[in-house]
Protein backbone atom coordinates (compact mmCIF):
# COMPACT_ATOMS: atom_id res chain seq x y z
CA UNK A 1 0.00 0.00 0.00
CA UNK A 2 2.77 1.96 0.69
CA UNK A 3 3.10 2.35 -3.24
CA UNK A 4 0.05 3.94 -3.37
CA UNK A 5 -0.33 5.97 -0.10
CA UNK A 6 3.11 6.39 1.25
CA UNK A 7 4.28 10.38 1.44
CA UNK A 8 7.66 11.18 2.14
CA UNK A 9 8.01 14.37 4.33
CA UNK A 10 9.37 16.43 1.86
CA UNK A 11 9.11 20.03 2.64
CA UNK A 12 7.15 21.71 -1.21
CA UNK A 13 6.70 25.01 -1.26
CA UNK A 14 2.91 25.71 -0.44
CA UNK A 15 2.69 27.94 -3.62
CA UNK A 16 4.51 25.00 -5.80
CA UNK A 17 1.49 22.84 -4.35
CA UNK A 18 -0.93 25.09 -5.41
CA UNK A 19 0.44 25.31 -8.70
CA UNK A 20 0.75 21.72 -9.51
CA UNK A 21 -2.75 21.26 -8.29
CA UNK A 22 -3.64 24.25 -10.02
CA UNK A 23 -2.36 22.87 -13.23
CA UNK A 24 -3.63 19.01 -12.88
CA UNK A 25 -7.36 20.46 -12.66
CA UNK A 26 -7.03 23.07 -14.80
CA UNK A 27 -6.08 20.90 -17.55
CA UNK A 28 -8.25 18.14 -17.09
CA UNK A 29 -11.46 20.98 -17.20
CA UNK A 30 -9.78 22.95 -20.06
CA UNK A 31 -9.05 19.23 -21.79
CA UNK A 32 -12.74 18.06 -21.62
CA UNK A 33 -13.88 21.02 -22.54
CA UNK A 34 -12.00 21.21 -26.22
CA UNK A 35 -12.80 18.00 -26.62
CA UNK A 36 -16.51 18.15 -26.18
CA UNK A 37 -18.73 17.70 -29.79
CA UNK A 38 -16.27 14.49 -30.79
CA UNK A 39 -19.21 12.94 -32.99
CA UNK A 40 -17.34 10.34 -35.97
CA UNK A 41 -14.40 8.23 -36.27
CA UNK A 42 -12.65 11.48 -38.21
CA UNK A 43 -13.20 13.94 -35.09
CA UNK A 44 -12.06 12.00 -33.33
CA UNK A 45 -8.91 10.62 -35.08
CA UNK A 46 -8.16 13.48 -36.93
CA UNK A 47 -9.79 16.49 -35.20
CA UNK A 48 -12.01 16.37 -37.96
CA UNK A 49 -9.49 18.41 -40.06
CA UNK A 50 -9.86 21.31 -38.53
CA UNK A 51 -6.72 22.07 -36.43
CA UNK A 52 -4.84 25.54 -37.41
CA UNK A 53 -1.57 25.39 -38.01
CA UNK A 54 -0.35 27.00 -35.19
CA UNK A 55 -2.08 24.95 -32.64
CA UNK A 56 -0.43 21.58 -34.66
CA UNK A 57 3.06 23.03 -34.65
CA UNK A 58 3.10 23.12 -31.36
CA UNK A 59 1.50 20.01 -30.74
CA UNK A 60 4.52 18.55 -32.50
CA UNK A 61 6.70 20.46 -30.07
CA UNK A 62 5.14 18.89 -26.98
CA UNK A 63 4.40 15.20 -28.73
CA UNK A 64 8.38 15.04 -28.96
CA UNK A 65 9.81 16.46 -25.94
CA UNK A 66 9.01 13.93 -23.20
CA UNK A 67 9.66 14.22 -19.23
CA UNK A 68 12.22 11.64 -19.84
CA UNK A 69 14.33 13.98 -22.54
CA UNK A 70 13.68 16.94 -19.95
CA UNK A 71 16.32 14.65 -17.63
CA UNK A 72 18.32 12.90 -20.58
CA UNK A 73 19.05 15.57 -22.68
CA UNK A 74 20.31 17.90 -19.59
CA UNK A 75 22.49 14.54 -18.37
CA UNK A 76 23.72 13.88 -21.56
CA UNK A 77 24.99 17.78 -22.04
CA UNK A 78 26.49 17.54 -18.52
CA UNK A 79 28.70 14.44 -19.84
CA UNK A 80 29.12 15.35 -23.61
CA UNK A 81 28.33 19.42 -23.84
CA UNK A 82 26.57 21.07 -26.78
CA UNK A 83 27.22 18.09 -29.00
CA UNK A 84 24.03 16.86 -27.28
CA UNK A 85 21.55 19.44 -29.25
CA UNK A 86 22.59 17.79 -32.57
CA UNK A 87 19.25 15.66 -31.83
CA UNK A 88 17.84 18.83 -32.53
CA UNK A 89 19.21 20.37 -34.72
CA UNK A 90 20.92 18.60 -37.39
CA UNK A 91 19.12 15.60 -36.68
CA UNK A 92 16.01 17.19 -36.66
CA UNK A 93 15.15 20.19 -38.39
CA UNK A 94 16.53 19.24 -42.49
CA UNK A 95 13.96 16.29 -41.73
CA UNK A 96 11.50 18.45 -40.65
CA UNK A 97 11.69 20.80 -43.80
CA UNK A 98 11.90 18.09 -46.16
CA UNK A 99 9.00 16.35 -44.47
CA UNK A 100 6.93 19.73 -44.55
CA UNK A 101 7.74 20.09 -48.35
CA UNK A 102 8.07 16.60 -49.79
CA UNK A 103 6.18 14.18 -47.28
CA UNK A 104 3.33 16.15 -45.46
CA UNK A 105 1.31 16.97 -49.10
CA UNK A 106 1.15 13.47 -50.14
CA UNK A 107 0.10 12.32 -46.55
CA UNK A 108 -2.80 15.14 -46.50
CA UNK A 109 -4.01 14.62 -50.11
CA UNK A 110 -4.30 10.84 -49.70
CA UNK A 111 -7.16 11.58 -46.61
CA UNK A 112 -5.73 9.02 -44.59
CA UNK A 113 -5.54 8.54 -40.34
CA UNK A 114 -2.05 7.26 -40.25
CA UNK A 115 1.09 6.52 -42.03
CA UNK A 116 0.75 2.38 -41.92
CA UNK A 117 -2.63 3.05 -43.83
CA UNK A 118 -0.67 5.56 -46.42
CA UNK A 119 1.52 2.70 -46.98
CA UNK A 120 -1.42 0.02 -47.21
CA UNK A 121 -2.37 2.08 -50.27
CA UNK A 122 1.29 2.90 -51.57
CA UNK A 123 1.89 -1.11 -51.36
CA UNK A 124 -0.13 -3.34 -49.42
CA UNK A 125 -2.18 -4.18 -46.86
CA UNK A 126 0.74 -6.49 -44.94
CA UNK A 127 3.30 -3.85 -44.80
CA UNK A 128 0.59 -1.76 -42.82
CA UNK A 129 -0.13 -4.50 -40.84
CA UNK A 130 2.85 -4.75 -40.46
CA UNK A 131 4.32 -1.50 -39.62
CA UNK A 132 1.01 -0.96 -37.28
CA UNK A 133 2.37 -3.58 -35.34
CA UNK A 134 5.73 -2.61 -35.02
CA UNK A 135 4.83 0.85 -34.06
CA UNK A 136 1.86 0.02 -31.92
CA UNK A 137 3.74 -2.06 -29.58
CA UNK A 138 6.27 0.42 -29.18
CA UNK A 139 3.78 3.36 -28.69
CA UNK A 140 2.07 1.41 -25.74
CA UNK A 141 5.31 0.74 -24.23
CA UNK A 142 6.02 4.38 -24.70
CA UNK A 143 3.49 5.21 -22.03
CA UNK A 144 4.56 2.59 -19.34
CA UNK A 145 7.90 4.24 -19.53
CA UNK A 146 6.76 7.99 -19.50
CA UNK A 147 4.65 7.43 -16.60
CA UNK A 148 7.15 5.87 -14.52
CA UNK A 149 9.88 8.84 -15.24
CA UNK A 150 7.96 11.30 -14.13
CA UNK A 151 6.64 9.17 -11.23
CA UNK A 152 10.00 9.23 -9.99
CA UNK A 153 10.38 12.33 -10.38
CA UNK A 154 7.59 13.52 -8.40
CA UNK A 155 8.71 11.20 -5.68
CA UNK A 156 11.98 12.28 -5.37
CA UNK A 157 10.96 15.97 -5.41
CA UNK A 158 7.65 16.02 -3.75
CA UNK A 159 7.24 13.26 -2.19
CA UNK A 160 4.93 11.77 -3.39
CA UNK A 161 3.95 8.18 -4.09
CA UNK A 162 5.25 6.31 -7.33
CA UNK A 163 1.77 4.50 -7.66
CA UNK A 164 0.10 7.39 -6.32
CA UNK A 165 1.66 9.85 -9.36
CA UNK A 166 1.52 7.50 -12.44
CA UNK A 167 -2.56 7.45 -11.14
CA UNK A 168 -3.28 11.16 -11.19
CA UNK A 169 -1.07 11.97 -14.20
CA UNK A 170 -2.69 9.14 -16.38
CA UNK A 171 -6.40 9.55 -14.94
CA UNK A 172 -6.36 13.42 -15.64
CA UNK A 173 -4.67 12.89 -19.35
CA UNK A 174 -6.67 9.81 -19.89
CA UNK A 175 -10.03 11.16 -19.16
CA UNK A 176 -9.69 14.54 -21.86
CA UNK A 177 -7.40 12.15 -24.20
CA UNK A 178 -10.71 9.41 -24.19
CA UNK A 179 -13.54 11.88 -24.64
CA UNK A 180 -11.95 14.05 -26.58
CA UNK A 181 -9.81 12.67 -29.03
CA UNK A 182 -7.07 14.12 -30.95
CA UNK A 183 -8.69 17.87 -30.97
CA UNK A 184 -8.41 17.69 -27.34
CA UNK A 185 -5.07 16.42 -27.24
CA UNK A 186 -3.69 19.11 -29.86
CA UNK A 187 -5.16 22.09 -28.12
CA UNK A 188 -4.61 21.21 -24.41
CA UNK A 189 -0.46 19.86 -25.97
CA UNK A 190 -0.41 23.61 -26.80
CA UNK A 191 -0.75 24.97 -23.46
CA UNK A 192 1.63 22.59 -22.26
CA UNK A 193 4.25 23.31 -24.38
CA UNK A 194 3.70 26.82 -23.24
CA UNK A 195 4.32 26.09 -19.53
CA UNK A 196 7.03 24.13 -20.42
CA UNK A 197 9.05 27.29 -22.54
CA UNK A 198 8.21 29.45 -19.68
CA UNK A 199 9.63 27.09 -17.03
CA UNK A 200 12.78 26.42 -18.97
CA UNK A 201 13.20 29.76 -19.95
CA UNK A 202 12.92 30.71 -16.39
CA UNK A 203 15.64 27.96 -15.60
CA UNK A 204 18.22 29.43 -18.46
CA UNK A 205 17.74 33.07 -17.24
CA UNK A 206 17.97 32.48 -13.65
CA UNK A 207 21.26 29.91 -13.90
CA UNK A 208 23.08 32.00 -16.51
CA UNK A 209 22.41 35.14 -14.18
CA UNK A 210 23.82 33.18 -11.17
CA UNK A 211 26.69 31.79 -13.80
CA UNK A 212 27.50 35.87 -13.96
CA UNK A 213 26.31 36.48 -17.08
CA UNK A 214 26.88 34.57 -20.34
CA UNK A 215 30.43 35.70 -21.03
CA UNK A 216 31.37 34.37 -17.54
CA UNK A 217 29.67 31.20 -18.25
CA UNK A 218 31.01 30.81 -21.00
CA UNK A 219 34.54 31.34 -19.56
CA UNK A 220 34.02 29.25 -17.04
CA UNK A 221 33.15 26.18 -18.75
CA UNK A 222 35.81 25.80 -21.69
CA UNK A 223 38.22 26.63 -18.79
CA UNK A 224 37.60 23.16 -17.38
CA UNK A 225 35.67 20.98 -20.36
CA UNK A 226 37.47 22.98 -23.77
CA UNK A 227 35.27 20.69 -25.83
CA UNK A 228 31.75 21.22 -24.36
CA UNK A 229 30.56 23.78 -26.80
CA UNK A 230 32.04 21.56 -29.57
CA UNK A 231 28.66 20.68 -31.87
CA UNK A 232 30.45 17.65 -33.11
CA UNK A 233 33.20 14.81 -31.38
CA UNK A 234 35.98 13.05 -32.38
CA UNK A 235 35.57 10.39 -34.85
CA UNK A 236 36.51 7.97 -32.50
CA UNK A 237 34.12 8.96 -29.97
CA UNK A 238 32.48 5.71 -28.80
CA UNK A 239 28.84 6.72 -28.62
CA UNK A 240 28.44 9.90 -31.06
CA UNK A 241 31.58 10.18 -33.40
CA UNK A 242 30.70 12.92 -36.26
CA UNK A 243 30.28 10.66 -38.98
CA UNK A 244 27.64 8.76 -37.07
CA UNK A 245 25.70 12.12 -36.60
CA UNK A 246 26.16 12.77 -39.87
CA UNK A 247 25.45 9.60 -42.09
CA UNK A 248 23.30 7.79 -39.33
CA UNK A 249 21.56 10.66 -37.75
CA UNK A 250 21.25 13.32 -40.14
CA UNK A 251 20.21 10.83 -42.84
CA UNK A 252 18.48 8.55 -41.97
CA UNK A 253 16.73 8.02 -38.43
CA UNK A 254 16.00 12.03 -38.08
CA UNK A 255 14.06 11.76 -41.90
CA UNK A 256 12.54 8.15 -40.90
CA UNK A 257 11.51 9.54 -37.11
CA UNK A 258 9.83 13.32 -38.59
CA UNK A 259 8.94 11.68 -41.77
CA UNK A 260 7.38 8.33 -40.58
CA UNK A 261 6.21 9.20 -37.16
CA UNK A 262 2.66 8.26 -36.39
CA UNK A 263 3.00 9.46 -32.85
CA UNK A 264 4.24 13.01 -34.56
CA UNK A 265 2.76 13.17 -38.09
CA UNK A 266 -1.31 12.69 -36.86
CA UNK A 267 -2.12 15.98 -35.85
CA UNK A 268 -0.39 17.55 -39.01
CA UNK A 269 -3.35 14.64 -41.19
CA UNK A 270 -5.58 16.69 -38.79
CA UNK A 271 -4.84 19.86 -40.14
CA UNK A 272 -7.56 21.99 -41.87
CA UNK A 273 -5.52 22.36 -45.09
CA UNK A 274 -1.96 21.32 -46.64
CA UNK A 275 -0.43 24.36 -46.01
CA UNK A 276 -1.90 24.49 -42.92
CA UNK A 277 0.08 20.94 -42.20
CA UNK A 278 2.99 22.13 -44.06
CA UNK A 279 3.35 25.28 -41.93
CA UNK A 280 2.73 23.78 -38.86
CA UNK A 281 6.39 21.73 -39.36
CA UNK A 282 8.07 24.49 -39.93
CA UNK A 283 6.67 26.25 -37.02
CA UNK A 284 7.80 22.81 -34.88
CA UNK A 285 11.12 23.14 -36.72
CA UNK A 286 11.31 27.08 -34.99
CA UNK A 287 10.55 25.65 -32.19
CA UNK A 288 13.10 23.26 -32.21
CA UNK A 289 16.27 25.64 -32.84
CA UNK A 290 15.58 26.89 -29.08
CA UNK A 291 14.85 23.30 -27.61
CA UNK A 292 18.33 22.65 -27.00
CA UNK A 293 18.23 26.62 -24.66
CA UNK A 294 15.70 24.88 -22.67
CA UNK A 295 16.53 20.64 -22.31
CA UNK A 296 20.49 20.71 -22.91
CA UNK A 297 21.69 24.09 -21.42
CA UNK A 298 20.40 22.82 -18.01
CA UNK A 299 23.11 20.55 -18.20
CA UNK A 300 26.06 22.90 -19.07
CA UNK A 301 24.81 25.03 -16.06
CA UNK A 302 25.08 22.35 -13.56
CA UNK A 303 28.44 21.81 -14.76
CA UNK A 304 29.26 25.69 -14.15
CA UNK A 305 27.50 25.75 -10.90
CA UNK A 306 27.67 22.40 -9.26
CA UNK A 307 30.61 22.81 -6.90
CA UNK A 308 31.77 18.93 -7.14
CA UNK A 309 31.04 16.34 -9.93
CA UNK A 310 28.09 14.33 -9.96
CA UNK A 311 27.96 10.86 -9.69
CA UNK A 312 25.13 10.67 -11.88
CA UNK A 313 25.13 13.24 -15.06
CA UNK A 314 21.03 12.87 -15.33
CA UNK A 315 20.85 14.79 -11.42
CA UNK A 316 22.10 17.51 -13.30
CA UNK A 317 18.46 18.87 -13.64
CA UNK A 318 16.98 18.06 -10.28
CA UNK A 319 20.20 19.31 -9.03
CA UNK A 320 19.87 22.46 -10.55
CA UNK A 321 16.16 22.87 -9.73
CA UNK A 322 16.82 22.23 -6.27
CA UNK A 323 19.77 24.57 -6.02
CA UNK A 324 18.71 27.84 -8.76
CA UNK A 325 14.93 28.03 -8.65
CA UNK A 326 12.79 30.02 -5.96
CA UNK A 327 9.68 28.59 -4.54
CA UNK A 328 6.94 29.10 -7.96
CA UNK A 329 9.66 28.75 -10.31
CA UNK A 330 10.25 25.43 -9.07
CA UNK A 331 6.62 24.69 -9.34
CA UNK A 332 6.27 25.85 -12.63
CA UNK A 333 9.02 23.65 -13.94
CA UNK A 334 7.37 20.69 -11.96
CA UNK A 335 4.24 21.42 -13.75
CA UNK A 336 6.17 21.37 -17.07
CA UNK A 337 7.53 17.80 -16.43
CA UNK A 338 3.82 16.95 -15.85
CA UNK A 339 2.98 18.58 -18.96
CA UNK A 340 5.66 17.34 -20.90
CA UNK A 341 4.50 13.94 -19.79
CA UNK A 342 1.05 14.45 -20.85
CA UNK A 343 1.71 15.41 -24.22
CA UNK A 344 3.78 13.12 -24.76
CA UNK A 345 0.99 10.40 -23.45
CA UNK A 346 -1.86 11.46 -25.11
CA UNK A 347 -0.93 11.68 -28.07
CA UNK A 348 1.18 8.32 -27.85
CA UNK A 349 -2.48 7.20 -27.01
CA UNK A 350 -4.52 8.46 -29.26
CA UNK A 351 -1.82 7.44 -32.10
CA UNK A 352 -2.16 3.60 -30.80
CA UNK A 353 -5.61 3.75 -30.90
CA UNK A 354 -5.96 4.91 -34.16
CA UNK A 355 -3.30 2.19 -35.84
CA UNK A 356 -5.10 -0.70 -33.42
CA UNK A 357 -8.45 0.46 -34.62
CA UNK A 358 -7.76 1.02 -38.03
CA UNK A 359 -4.68 -1.02 -39.43
CA UNK A 360 -5.17 -3.95 -37.32
CA UNK A 361 -8.72 -4.00 -36.46
CA UNK A 362 -9.97 -2.39 -39.73
CA UNK A 363 -8.02 -4.60 -41.68
CA UNK A 364 -8.82 -8.15 -40.07
CA UNK A 365 -12.53 -7.79 -39.67
CA UNK A 366 -13.10 -4.99 -42.76
CA UNK A 367 -17.02 -5.08 -41.80
CA UNK A 368 -15.72 -2.93 -38.38
CA UNK A 369 -14.64 -0.18 -40.78
CA UNK A 370 -17.92 1.82 -39.39
CA UNK A 371 -18.27 5.34 -38.07
CA UNK A 372 -19.75 4.66 -35.00
CA UNK A 373 -17.88 1.25 -34.59
CA UNK A 374 -14.45 3.68 -34.58
CA UNK A 375 -15.23 5.95 -32.53
CA UNK A 376 -16.06 3.62 -29.66
CA UNK A 377 -13.66 1.32 -30.74
CA UNK A 378 -10.96 4.27 -30.61
CA UNK A 379 -12.07 4.96 -27.44
CA UNK A 380 -12.08 1.48 -25.76
CA UNK A 381 -8.25 1.16 -27.04
CA UNK A 382 -7.35 4.26 -25.43
CA UNK A 383 -8.90 3.30 -22.19
CA UNK A 384 -7.26 0.03 -22.30
CA UNK A 385 -3.65 1.35 -23.56
CA UNK A 386 -3.53 3.67 -20.44
CA UNK A 387 -5.01 0.69 -18.56
CA UNK A 388 -1.68 -1.03 -19.71
CA UNK A 389 0.57 1.71 -19.43
CA UNK A 390 -0.43 1.97 -15.99
CA UNK A 391 -0.06 -1.76 -15.03
CA UNK A 392 3.23 -1.68 -17.25
CA UNK A 393 4.93 1.18 -15.63
CA UNK A 394 6.35 -0.82 -12.86
CA UNK A 395 7.10 -3.59 -15.36
CA UNK A 396 9.36 -1.39 -17.68
CA UNK A 397 11.07 -0.07 -15.07
CA UNK A 398 11.95 -3.85 -13.48
CA UNK A 399 12.73 -5.00 -17.12
CA UNK A 400 14.21 -1.75 -18.54
CA UNK A 401 15.63 -4.75 -20.74
CA UNK A 402 12.27 -4.99 -22.74
CA UNK A 403 12.11 -1.49 -23.00
CA UNK A 404 15.39 -1.24 -24.67
CA UNK A 405 14.85 -4.01 -26.70
CA UNK A 406 11.57 -2.90 -28.10
CA UNK A 407 13.09 0.25 -28.56
CA UNK A 408 16.11 -0.87 -30.55
CA UNK A 409 13.69 -2.79 -32.63
CA UNK A 410 11.77 0.06 -33.29
CA UNK A 411 15.25 1.92 -34.14
CA UNK A 412 16.41 -1.22 -36.72
CA UNK A 413 13.08 -0.76 -38.15
CA UNK A 414 13.52 3.12 -39.14
CA UNK A 415 16.25 2.63 -41.51
CA UNK A 416 13.79 0.50 -44.17
CA UNK A 417 10.73 1.86 -43.20
CA UNK A 418 12.15 5.36 -44.49
CA UNK A 419 13.75 3.66 -47.36
CA UNK A 420 10.46 2.23 -48.36
CA UNK A 421 8.50 5.70 -47.60
CA UNK A 422 10.58 7.99 -49.23
CA UNK A 423 11.12 5.86 -52.52
CA UNK A 424 7.28 5.05 -52.39
CA UNK A 425 6.59 8.63 -52.80
CA UNK A 426 9.51 9.50 -55.02
CA UNK A 427 8.81 6.81 -57.58
CA UNK A 428 6.16 4.82 -59.23
CA UNK A 429 8.92 1.15 -59.46
CA UNK A 430 8.59 0.12 -56.07
CA UNK A 431 5.88 -2.53 -56.20
CA UNK A 432 3.71 -4.22 -53.08
CA UNK A 433 6.13 -7.22 -52.81
CA UNK A 434 9.48 -5.41 -53.09
CA UNK A 435 7.86 -3.37 -49.92
CA UNK A 436 7.14 -5.68 -47.69
CA UNK A 437 10.45 -7.69 -48.82
CA UNK A 438 12.67 -4.45 -48.43
CA UNK A 439 10.66 -3.87 -44.61
CA UNK A 440 11.29 -7.01 -43.59
CA UNK A 441 14.44 -8.01 -45.23
CA UNK A 442 15.92 -4.45 -44.30
CA UNK A 443 14.72 -5.03 -40.51
CA UNK A 444 16.40 -8.48 -40.54
CA UNK A 445 19.71 -7.33 -41.79
CA UNK A 446 19.80 -4.10 -39.17
CA UNK A 447 19.11 -7.42 -36.26
CA UNK A 448 22.18 -9.41 -37.54
CA UNK A 449 24.37 -5.91 -37.82
CA UNK A 450 23.23 -4.99 -33.82
CA UNK A 451 23.80 -9.08 -33.22
CA UNK A 452 27.82 -8.52 -34.51
CA UNK A 453 27.41 -5.14 -32.03
CA UNK A 454 27.55 -2.41 -35.08
CA UNK A 455 27.35 1.21 -34.16
CA UNK A 456 23.60 1.97 -33.86
CA UNK A 457 23.68 5.17 -35.88
CA UNK A 458 25.98 3.07 -38.56
CA UNK A 459 23.33 0.32 -38.53
CA UNK A 460 20.53 3.17 -39.41
CA UNK A 461 22.57 4.47 -42.67
CA UNK A 462 23.35 0.48 -43.83
CA UNK A 463 19.71 -1.02 -43.24
CA UNK A 464 18.44 1.82 -45.05
CA UNK A 465 21.11 1.57 -48.27
CA UNK A 466 20.48 -2.30 -48.19
CA UNK A 467 16.30 -2.01 -48.29
CA UNK A 468 16.81 0.54 -51.00
CA UNK A 469 18.39 -1.80 -52.94
CA UNK A 470 15.97 -5.13 -52.19
CA UNK A 471 13.26 -2.61 -52.94
CA UNK A 472 14.73 -1.54 -56.32
CA UNK A 473 15.90 -5.17 -57.17
CA UNK A 474 12.79 -6.91 -55.93
CA UNK A 475 10.61 -3.85 -57.93
CA UNK A 476 12.03 -5.76 -60.90
CA UNK A 477 10.37 -8.98 -61.12
CA UNK A 478 7.48 -8.53 -58.66
CA UNK A 479 3.95 -7.05 -60.25
CA UNK A 480 3.69 -3.28 -59.92
CA UNK A 481 0.22 -1.52 -58.70
CA UNK A 482 -2.05 -0.46 -61.46
CA UNK A 483 -0.41 3.00 -62.63
CA UNK A 484 -3.54 5.22 -61.77
CA UNK A 485 -3.77 3.81 -58.48
CA UNK A 486 -0.48 5.71 -57.96
CA UNK A 487 -1.13 8.79 -59.63
CA UNK A 488 -1.88 10.72 -56.04
CA UNK A 489 0.46 9.13 -54.20
CA UNK A 490 3.88 9.71 -56.06
CA UNK A 491 6.20 12.61 -56.91
CA UNK A 492 5.02 13.79 -60.45
CA UNK A 493 1.64 12.43 -60.40
CA UNK A 494 -1.77 14.02 -60.68
CA UNK A 495 -2.25 16.70 -58.25
CA UNK B 1 35.83 18.43 -37.37
CA UNK B 2 35.85 20.52 -40.24
CA UNK B 3 34.92 17.84 -42.08
CA UNK B 4 31.43 17.49 -39.97
CA UNK B 5 30.68 21.48 -40.57
CA UNK B 6 31.24 21.07 -44.36
CA UNK B 7 29.14 18.16 -44.25
CA UNK B 8 26.54 20.07 -42.22
CA UNK B 9 26.56 22.93 -44.21
CA UNK B 10 26.51 21.19 -47.64
CA UNK B 11 23.07 19.67 -46.39
CA UNK B 12 21.97 22.63 -45.52
CA UNK B 13 22.49 23.82 -48.78
CA UNK B 14 21.17 21.14 -50.42
CA UNK B 15 17.63 21.53 -48.89
CA UNK B 16 17.52 25.15 -49.97
CA UNK B 17 18.41 24.51 -53.28
CA UNK B 18 15.83 21.24 -53.93
CA UNK B 19 13.02 23.17 -52.27
CA UNK B 20 13.60 26.40 -54.95
CA UNK B 21 14.40 24.00 -57.59
CA UNK B 22 11.42 22.00 -57.09
CA UNK B 23 8.56 23.68 -59.61
CA UNK B 24 5.95 25.50 -57.03
CA UNK B 25 2.96 23.71 -58.07
CA UNK B 26 4.93 20.26 -56.83
CA UNK B 27 5.44 22.19 -53.13
CA UNK B 28 1.94 23.95 -53.21
CA UNK B 29 -1.62 23.02 -53.46
CA UNK B 30 -1.88 26.23 -54.65
CA UNK B 31 1.24 28.11 -56.46
CA UNK B 32 -0.07 31.49 -56.30
CA UNK B 33 0.50 31.33 -52.53
CA UNK B 34 1.30 35.04 -50.57
CA UNK B 35 5.44 36.01 -49.67
CA UNK B 36 4.16 36.02 -46.43
CA UNK B 37 2.33 32.42 -46.51
CA UNK B 38 5.79 31.14 -49.23
CA UNK B 39 7.16 28.45 -46.49
CA UNK B 40 10.11 28.15 -48.64
CA UNK B 41 11.34 32.03 -47.36
CA UNK B 42 10.65 30.59 -43.74
CA UNK B 43 12.32 27.49 -44.31
CA UNK B 44 15.89 28.97 -45.61
CA UNK B 45 15.37 31.19 -42.98
CA UNK B 46 15.37 28.58 -40.47
CA UNK B 47 18.17 27.39 -42.14
CA UNK B 48 20.39 30.56 -42.34
CA UNK B 49 20.07 30.45 -38.38
CA UNK B 50 21.02 26.82 -37.78
CA UNK B 51 24.66 28.10 -40.14
CA UNK B 52 24.70 30.83 -37.88
CA UNK B 53 24.66 28.28 -34.62
CA UNK B 54 26.81 25.61 -36.15
CA UNK B 55 29.27 28.46 -36.55
CA UNK B 56 29.08 29.31 -33.22
CA UNK B 57 29.45 26.04 -31.80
Amino acid sequence: MDYFFKFDPIAVHPLDLSLILFYLIGILIFGIYIGRGVKTGEDYFIAGRSLPFWAVGLSIIGSNIGSNDYVGAAGGAYKIGIAQANFEWIGAIPAMIICAFFFLPYYWKAGVYSIPEFLGLRYSQLVRVTSALVLSLFTLLSVGVYLWSTAILLKTYLGWPVGFSILVTGIVVGIYTITGGLKAVTITDTVQVGIMFIGAFGLAYLGIEKSGGILEFTNKLTSNHPNHLNAFLPSDHPNFPWHGVILGLAFVLSPAYWCTNQVILQRTLGAKSVWDSQASMILAALGKTLVPFLIVLPGLLTLVLAPKVLDNPDESLPWIIRNILPPGLSGLLFVSFIAALQSSVDSTLNSAATMVTRDIIGVWKPETRRDEFELSAGKWITAIGLILGILLAPITAKFEGIYIFVQTVLSFFQGPMFSIMLFGILSKLPTPNSGFIALVGGLIFSVALGFFGVNMLHIAFTSFLFSTFLLFAFSKITEPLPNDSLERLTYGGKK
Amino acid sequence: MIYAKISTYLIFLFIVVVIWYVPKDKLYSDPNITVLKDLRIWATLLLFVQSLLYIVF
